[in-house]
């Protein structure tokens, strides 16, 4: 017989009390717990996010300042990249990329993983912008290869119609559509070629709204540019690549080409939702320490209630620091339990919770959260119950006698 | 004191304030308990009784005096060592069993064993069996204390008192609470301990009890008013 199969025979008799006590602090650690799951889970929905939409480079022409001025809107004609430089870009890309998560030491770089995490590859999505005049109005051309343009503008959706499928078909902006009366079906003329219209894109809230797109290849062929490219925008596709470092390798290995990262406001966005969450934790801290305070007034009630038990225990020979292992044995009892309990309602909640907050969210639970649950519930209940339990290991034995 | 002395009081006073003036529920006490003795003490409500055995346990401390388990002085020993003292020395039986109502018959016997900061082992359930079947509740060992008759609890207590080999047992009142036949039961239970040399010390008010006692010790007032021995069994030299 050993004091914690005391404690043990204890909290297992007192059922009511144990579960009263346990779900208090089920309640918090739950709470906890959903919010751990669904900040985890959401955050790696939003890198994901992330590492599509805003994570980028933009590599476009060098040139002069009144010809960059034109591109203050992201298009521009005039000045071309070699097409065949690609694969030049993107080894450089990958280099430095390599190069600076190697520099950053902390996390190891394989193909396709990033610190054992499974990322999709970079997207470069080049595009070829010309000037036309289509239906008596000015309009931007854009040449496009349609699976990396996909990728890259993943909010595209097509209102009408389809997506172009061969080279003599394009897609229009819906602004230039609703203003030039264009419907799908319809024939255009661009430069000497005849396009069908195969669909029209949702509006975008971007200069894509005013242009026409159709194949990189066609508008090459149609605009006689051939190998040659406008811009390409690179999807990193990884939330913390260090795209500042393939920018300056890039800008320093190629010639002829300007690479701008667009990273900061993912980073932005990203310490906003940091601080959404540490904000969300703080109050569960709060429920936390409320439900502590409810332990702490059950515990100490319930030793009152024992007096009669205290006393004997004592008689017996029950030092004090017997007595108040015997008190938080019992208290990390019901606290293990509320944490057990806790982790099963909060895992719950994040299911509930996780999709109402993020589409497309993936639960994930990770087993260190059951072990943190467990800690959490027992060093609460253990915090709540020091008091208590000297208040208990002080109680002389005449008076708990006298008290019956 | 002798070798053969158990217990000591010598000029004991324990004294409450009541207002201005102190109330005297001891007042300058002696008395000597030797080995293998069963004494009862008699006396009315508020005449010490209580006090006394309290102060003699080690749970309650006089406020003058000198109080002695065997060689031990314990008036005025630490909490710590007060402690030692009653896991090794004494044992209590109480009005009611007061037993552990979430363990069950052995448990609650084994239970000093679980303050005595030595590590259980088989031989210590062997001997619970063997305390319990001492009790005549051998059978009885897995129920729990709400399974049991008054008699049959207050038995496990005995048997729990017995647990730690203690040179002498302190009863409060043991068959208070209990109807007459079996309260008989526990006072043999008594005589047939005593007479395997085991000390014990009984508060009651009932003489029929105090007669199963070789000695009986009145208190009046706090103040022993007689200390006699019960003739009917062989007196042991005082």
């Amino acid at each position: 017989m050993r004091i914690y199969h005391v404690a043990l025979k204890e909290v297992s008799k007192r059922k009511i009390r144990t579960i009263y006590t346990a779900i208090g602090i089920a309640i918090a650690v739950s709470m906890l717990i959903s919010v751990i799951i669904t900040a985890s889970s959401g955050e790696v929905e939003i890198f994901r996010v992330i590492a599509r939409y805003g994570h980028s480079l933009t590599i476009m022409p060098a040139e002069t300042k009144s010809q960059q001025s034109l591109k203050t809107f992201g298009i521009g004609t005039g000045s071309y990249i070699p097409e065949d430089a690609m694969p030049n870009i993107e080894k450089t890309y990958q280099k430095a990329i390599v190069a600076g998560w190697e520099k950053m030491g902390q996390l190891t770089f394989q193909e396709g993983t990033i610190g054992g995490a499974a990322f999709p590859p970079p997207t470069f999505a080049p595009r070829l912008y010309e000037e036309a005049t289509v239906k008596g109005s000015d309009v931007i051309v854009g040449g496009v290869m349609l699976e990396k343009e996909l990728i890259s503008r993943f909010w595209w959706e097509i209102s009408e119609g389809k997506f172009m499928a061969n080279d003599d078909e394009v897609i229009l902006g819906k602004l230039f559509a609703v203003i030039t009366e264009t419907k799908v079906g319809d024939i255009l003329e661009i430069g000497q070629s005849k396009m069908k219209v195969s669909g029209i894109l949702n509006e975008t809230d971007s200069p894509d709204d005013y242009m026409v797109f159709m194949s990189l290849k066609t508008c090459q062929k149609i605009f006689g540019k051939h190998n040659k490219i406008s811009m390409i925008n690179v999807r990193a596709m990884c939330p913390k690549c260090p795209l500042g470092d393939a920018a300056i390798a890039i800008n320093k290995e190629i010639l002829g080409v300007r690479a701008t990262s667009q990273s900061e406001i993912a980073t932005a966005q990203s310490q906003i939702f940091q601080k959404t969450a540490a904000l969300l934790l703080s109050f569960v801290v709060a429920s936390l320490i409320i439900s502590a305070i409810g332990v702490f007034n059950i515990i100490l009630g319930s030793i009152h209630s024992r007096l009669r038990d205290i006393g004997l225990l004592k008689a017996m020979g029950a030092s004090r620091s017997q007595l108040i292992r015997l008190f938080l044995y019992e208290a990390a009892l019901i606290g293990i339990t509320g944490g057990i309990i806790g982790f099963a309602i909060g895992t719950g909640l994040s299911y509930v919770i996780g999709p109402i907050l993020f589409k497309d969210i993936v639960i994930r639970v990770n087993p260190l959260f059951f072990l943190m649950a467990i800690i959490l519930g027992t060093l609460t209940t253990i915090a709540a119950s020091i008091y208590p339990a000297i208040y208990a290991s002080k109680i002389k034995v005449a008076e708990a006698f006298k008290s019956l | 004191m002798t070798n053969n002395t158990i217990a000591l009081f010598r000029n004991v006073s324990k004294a409450y304030k009541m207002g201005e003036s102190p109330v005297f529920a001891l007042s300058k006490v002696n008395i000597e308990i030797k080995k293998g003795e069963y004494i009862a003490v008699m006396g009315p409500s508020g005449s010490g009784k209580s006090t006394l055995l309290n102060i003699l346990g080690g749970i309650d401390t006089p406020s003058d005096g000198e109080v002695y388990i065997g060689d031990d002085r314990i008036d005025n020993l630490s909490e710590n060592k007060l402690l030692k003292i009653r896991q090794k020395k004494i044992a209590y039986i109480f009005q009611e069993a007061r037993l552990l109502s979430s363990l069950t018959a052995i448990e609650n016997v084994m239970l000093p064993f679980a303050f005595r900061q030595i590590k259980g082992n088989l031989k210590d359930k062997e001997y619970a069996v063997k305390m319990l079947d001492k009790v005549g509740l051998g059978k009885r060992a897995k129920h729990l204390p709400h399974q049991l008759s008054g008699g049959e609890a207050q038995r496990v207590s005995i048997a729990r008192a017995l647990m730690n080999d203690p040179a002498i047992i302190l009863a409060d009142e043991p068959t208070g609470n209990l109807d007459s036949k079996t309260g008989e039961e526990i006072m043999e239970l008594f005589g047939s301990l005593n007479s395997e040399g085991l000390t014990l010390v009984m508060v009651t008010h009932d003489p029929q009890k105090a007669s199963h006692a070789k000695r009986v010790i009145r208190l009046k007032d706090g103040e022993v008013v007689e200390d006699t021995y019960n003739h009917k069994f062989k007196i042991c030299e005082v």
